[in-house]
């Protein structure tokens, strides 16, 4: 049994046991969900750490190439004059591809269900073909497919600044809300071909990571990222009138 | 740490002060060793076929003459300092060896030149006889002194000596030495770069620059007496039948690449230089076209702390290993190839090395640093991040060491 020299330590130690019982009461009444603890740690969890191999030019090229088979269905109805000015605009956009690849040093990845680097191989229709059946499903399963409920939920308020100047400019308005949102789907489309689900993920989670915030430029990545997001909106434009 | 090694040797030195007579037999002991075997060499010419006889009971015959630890307590002691994966490594715990590095730690501490030279003699003997029996295990003079006459090119160490043992004498143990002594007195746990310096130096005779044939799977050498006696052998040449070979610029002999005394002498030269330059400055231009050029993403202040905080000592070794392995890579045959404009292009190549042995262990030792300036400097932990980040940063203390190794070759 421990002996205290004064009545003053002795009252320190009831006080200390005191709090200490209660912090430990507190920390049993705690009643924390598994599924929100769950949550709360699954943020923490760097997804897909090891998933990547590192960034290579050679493949960067090959992916461009397919890239432009999306393009090239997309932009079938291009009005002629324009295209010079449209292919201006994609190579910037691509070279910011680019950048964004080499900067996360990520191998650059190919977008589409059956869709990799040997359709560069394959016949001018059967690659066509595959690729139409991927753009085709994205539509589907982005727009076609969906409820309209679901739709307004998805679209409806990202449309709304499009729309907005396309009805000052004295456009028709349901023409105009159309147009938006059939620009916004393209927009998702164009930015899923540039960066595939995973890489996007990614990409994300490096744009919010603290760690990789002190070692990298995160700020100079972000800047990456959001001059592609506005190319991209300028393109998604351009293709929505031509399909 | 304290080092084991170095308290055993205490007990040792105490034991051998108190009794003058014991270190006079130990000395003996260990130059009638040396001294049978120069009478042997004198008698019998077997050229680079030569085995060295050493005694069985050598051990035993040591511990004949200390009382003061025993063979366990000297297992202890290399255990300690050396570890348990080192120790794994039959050699490495052979007493044999341990007893003649005990003894050159003694002999280095107490300025005793003939221990010391005796003792490394008689450690560098069986690691010959260790070689020889592994690579050469069959041997006719008559075919390796063709070898070593007509086969070997001159820039070559067996050219210049005549036999294993004045190569062992008048090359190696001056070298080792240089390279070591030093070392030694300030940390006896140097005694393993020296047991390791001795046996690359000894094997790289036999087999240089070897590399896995993709064909048959089998692990081949580009260079090294082995290759040479095994072509000799088969076209059936020897001394008796010297059909001297016309084509001898083009035989693949050593020194094709740098050999490993060489690269050895690089590596240590660069390693020290880092390690001692503990101010260096890495200039903004530096900074800035390291960034550019790799196209390295990394905050400037970062790249500087990691080229900066690599200059301390405790990272020796593994610059050491890291320069080494870099330089086997870069397969460099002159100091012009290092000094020259295609260095750093070269240099890129080899970063990207198919993903071997030699590549995993750079890449391992790179993180082994990274992981210690990151977490004292900014309290970071590397596990946290992508392998292609880590790619990145590596980077940055790759080109560090490239750098620093220009610095030394191309200035000095």
């Amino acid at each position: 049994m421990l002996q205290f020299e004064n009545e003053q330590e002795k009252e320190l130690m009831l006080e200390s046991r005191k709090a200490l019982d209660s912090i430990r009461a507190h920390k049993k009444s705690e009643n924390r969900n598994t599924f929100q603890e769950f949550k709360e740690n699954w943020k923490k969890v760097d997804k897909g750490r090891h998933l990547f191999e590192e960034y290579e030019s050679g493949t960067f090229e090959k992916k461009l190439k397919v890239d432009l088979m999306y393009y090239n269905q997309l932009l079938e109805n291009l009005d002629e004059n324009i295209k010079p000015q449209v292919e201006k605009l994609f190579s910037n956009m691509y070279k910011t591809v680019n950048s964004i690849y080499e900067f996360i040093n990520i191998k650059p990845e190919i977008y589409g269900n059956g869709v990799n680097e040997t359709i560069l191989e394959d016949s001018y229709e059967h690659s066509r073909k595959k690729v139409s059946k991927v753009i085709y499903e994205y539509l589907d399963r982005s727009f076609y497919s969906l409820e309209l409920e679901k739709r307004k939920d998805l679209y409806l308020e990202g449309s709304m600044e499009t729309a907005k100047k396309l009805i000052t400019e004295g456009n028709d308005i349901e023409e105009s809300i159309a147009f938006s949102v059939k620009t916004l789907v393209m927009e998702g489309l164009l930015k899923k071909i540039a960066f595939p689900f995973t890489i996007n993920s990614r990409i994300n989670y490096l744009l919010e990571d603290e760690s990789y915030a002190v070692i990298f430029e995160q700020d100079k990545l972000r800047e990456l990222v959001d001059s592609f997001n506005n190319q991209v909106k300028k393109a998604s434009k351009i293709i929505s009138v031509c399909v | 740490m304290l080092s084991k090694i170095n308290q055993l040797m205490k007990k040792f030195e105490e034991e051998i002060s108190n009794d003058p007579n014991k270190k006079r037999k130990i000395s003996s002991f260990l130059s009638n060793i040396v001294s049978s075997i120069s009478t042997r060499a004198m008698n019998f010419d077997e050229s680079y076929c030569m085995r060295f006889s050493l005694p069985v009971n050598f051990s035993n015959k040591f511990f004949e003459h200390i009382d003061s630890f025993t063979q366990q307590d000297l297992y202890d002691a290399f255990l300690n300092d050396w570890g348990h994966g080192a120790m794994r490594n039959k050699m490495h715990s052979d007493p044999y060896y341990q007893i003649c590095l005990l003894l050159i730690c003694y002999a280095i501490t107490n300025n005793e030149k003939n221990i010391k030279n005796n003792a490394l003699s008689i450690m560098l003997f069986k690691l010959w006889n260790g070689r020889k029996t592994r690579f050469l295990k069959w041997c006719d003079p008559d075919i390796m002194k063709y070898v070593v006459s007509y086969m070997a090119s001159n820039r070559y160490l067996v050219t210049k000596y005549n036999d294993p043992l004045d190569l062992v004498i008048n090359y190696f143990v001056p070298t080792l030495l240089k390279a070591y002594e030093d070392k030694i007195k300030r940390d006896p746990r140097y005694l393993k770069n020296l047991f390791e310096g001795g046996y690359v130096r000894i094997r790289q005779l036999f087999v240089q620059d070897n590399f896995t044939n993709i064909k048959t799977g089998q692990r081949e050498s580009r260079g090294g007496l082995m290759l040479l006696y095994k072509k000799a052998h088969d076209e059936g040449l020897s001394m008796k039948n010297p059909n001297i070979r016309k084509d001898e610029e083009n035989v693949p002999g050593f020194g094709d690449y740098l050999t490993g005394s060489q690269a050895e002498e690089v590596a240590n030269k660069v390693s020290d230089y880092i390690t001692f330059n503990t101010n260096p400055n890495y200039s903004d231009q530096f900074v800035r076209n390291l960034k550019l050029n790799e196209k390295i993403p990394i905050h400037k202040k970062v790249v500087k702390t990691i080229l900066t905080q690599m200059h301390n000592h405790n990272y020796y070794d593994q610059l050491h290993e890291i320069i080494t392995i870099m330089l086997n890579q870069l397969k460099v045959t002159s100091q012009e190839e290092i000094c020259g404009k295609e260095f750093y292009d070269k240099f890129k190549k080899s970063l990207s090395s198919k993903n071997n042995q030699n590549t995993r262990n750079r890449n391992e030792l790179a993180m082994k640093i990274l992981t210690d300036i990151l977490g004292d400097e900014l309290n970071i932990d590397l596990k946290n991040f992508d392998t292609v980040n880590q790619v990145q940063m590596r980077k940055v203390l790759f080109y560090g060491i490239a750098h620093n190794l220009r610095e030394v070759i191309c200035k000095r």
